[in-house]
């Protein structure tokens, strides 16, 4: 074992209230969604969240039951300066977009790479200085986007070769008549299987090194994804067993995050139970206070958003100290 | 908040001119078009006077400027980095980063702090002044816009419209 983890998981239990400054940077990565997709490689996390919205059977009974537009006939009734205005309107949104897009790709590399930089400083036993971590963040905030996004689509890449190639010949081994063809099919199904399995585990590593060799050393473009690689390779054992653990933490954090969520959720809607129309006595009432009642059940989500987004903060603060810390216990054996 | 409020007056003349010209609304894409138009113009003009004078209009008009830790004004990118990222920062838990400009000795907030920023203020008077004076212009702009608004029969039309819009889709549904 080239690590202490329990050196660096105390250490990274430490980290979590150590610093109001890193609670914010980290509370700055949770709102530009950076803080989850940065911890092991994008692509495999991608399809986590409920990014699509499944239409259930209500829905899609709602949508035959209202009666379809007719578009000739909508697009036939607008003047010729209502064209020109919608042609300048899409020039506009077309502006507006690719700046939110450029400001999205800017903003979740800057993000992890300040609280990355906030991390060292904490870790080398200084306070955090917000300008100097802005500044250096800065510097490297195209590199790490770009180094992310290459070593995402390479991985992307290998994969879908490697699944195309299974799926082939697993084709091959179900429509051949020759026992030949066969019989070679089920060898390379069985190869590619493996190969795919090594490929799942070992492009799922490269992010750890990545970004501490982007943000704490001046390597070259390529020369750091490929070392990347090398490392996930190299030190495969202590990648498997850092998984795990992180596993576990994640879990275990994710539980008491829930736990806390439904609880608060559960508070605010206490003080509505006593306003609840149950009887003549209370109708008025409810009535009169109810302006109020909707103003404080907005305040009451606004306060426990906050508090879901301070406890993710904290919890990101432990990961991304554990990832920091990992990835810097590892490479000192390479120097 | 005095760009903010001349942002608004502006605004709302131009919409004033616009309802006395057609003397109705018109299409929605106009005055979305128009709001964004003047959106991106304001911050190409306050990019300019940012790098020119230290400041966007409010600024400049109150006599603040904005500097960097050798005196010298900001560049176009300090300035796209303190106006969008480094306000985006600050508002991160109940726009914590403005208030801290009151705790901070520097009177520094979070944008100010991430882009090595300070900002100098010539006379608080003025920039209290300009702010009343831009907030008198926003509310009589305002009240000019409605009684526009009235004078042209604008939300009468608006009923009328939206009363001609249903009967239509009452009878395409049969």
């Amino acid at each position: 074992m080239k690590v202490n983890y329990g050196e660096i998981i105390s250490k990274s239990f430490g980290m979590m209230f150590k610093s109001k400054w890193l609670v914010i940077l980290a509370s700055f990565a949770y709102i530009s969604g950076a803080l989850y997709s940065n911890q092991s490689i994008s692509w495999l996390n991608l399809n986590f969240p409920n990014n699509t919205t499944q239409q259930n059977t209500f829905e899609s009974f709602q949508t035959t039951a209202t009666p379809s537009p007719d578009f000739y006939n909508v697009w036939n009734t607008i003047k010729f300066e209502s064209y020109v205005n919608f042609i300048y309107f899409s020039i506009l949104m077309i502006i507006i977009f690719s700046g939110l897009i450029l400001f999205n790709f800017y903003i979740s590399s800057y993000s992890p790479a300040a609280l990355f930089y906030g991390i060292s400083f904490l870790d080398e036993e200084e306070d955090i200085d917000l300008t100097e971590v802005s500044l250096r963040a800065r510097k490297k905030v195209w590199k790490l986007f770009f180094t992310n996004l290459v070593a995402t689509i390479i991985a992307t890449f290998v994969i879908i070769v490697l699944l195309t190639l299974s799926i082939t010949s697993l084709f091959f081994i179900f429509s051949s008549t020759n026992t030949y063809i066969t019989v070679a099919a089920v060898i390379l199904a069985i190869v590619l299987s493996i190969l795919l399995a090594i490929a799942f585990v070992i492009f799922s590593f490269p992010n750890y090194y990545l970004n501490y060799l982007v943000l704490f050393t001046d390597g070259k473009f390529f020369k750091n994804i490929l070392d990347s690689y090398k490392y996930s390779y190299k030190y495969i054992l202590d990648n498997i067993l850092r998984t795990i653990i992180a596993t576990f933490f994640s879990l275990s954090f994710g539980i008491v995050s829930l736990v806390i969520t439904i609880l608060a959720f559960f508070m605010i809607l206490i003080p509505f139970t006593f306003y609840l129309p149950l009887n003549t006595l209370y109708y008025d009432l409810f009535y009169v206070l109810s302006p109020f009642v909707i103003l404080l059940f907005i305040i009451g989500v606004i306060f426990v958003l906050q508090i879901i987004q301070l406890i993710n903060s904290v919890i990101g603060i432990f990961f991304y100290t554990f990832n920091y810390l990992f990835a810097k216990n590892i490479l000192k054996n390479e120097q | 908040m005095t760009n903010s409020f001349v942002f608004l007056t502006i605004f709302l003349l131009l919409t004033i001119f616009f309802t006395n010209q057609n003397k109705s609304l018109g299409n929605i894409f106009i005055w979305i078009n128009l709001y964004l138009t003047l959106n991106l113009l304001f911050i190409i003009l306050n990019g300019v006077l940012f790098v020119k004078s230290g400041g966007d209009i409010g600024k400049v008009l109150s006599g603040i400027s904005v500097k960097n830790g050798d005196g010298t004004f900001l560049s176009v990118r300090d300035y796209i980095f303190r106006e969008f990222i480094g306000k985006f920062f600050s508002t991160v838990y109940f726009n914590l980063g403005y208030l801290y400009i009151f705790f901070n000795k520097k009177a520094q907030g979070f944008h100010d702090l991430l882009t090595e920023s300070y900002v100098y203020v010539k006379s608080p008077t003025r920039v209290f002044v300009v702010f009343v004076i831009s907030l008198i212009a926003f509310i009589v702009s305002l009240f000019l816009l409605l009684n526009n608004f009235a004078t042209n029969k604008i939300f009468e039309k608006m009923g009328e419209h939206a009363q001609v819009l249903q009967s239509e889709n009452q009878s395409n549904f049969q």
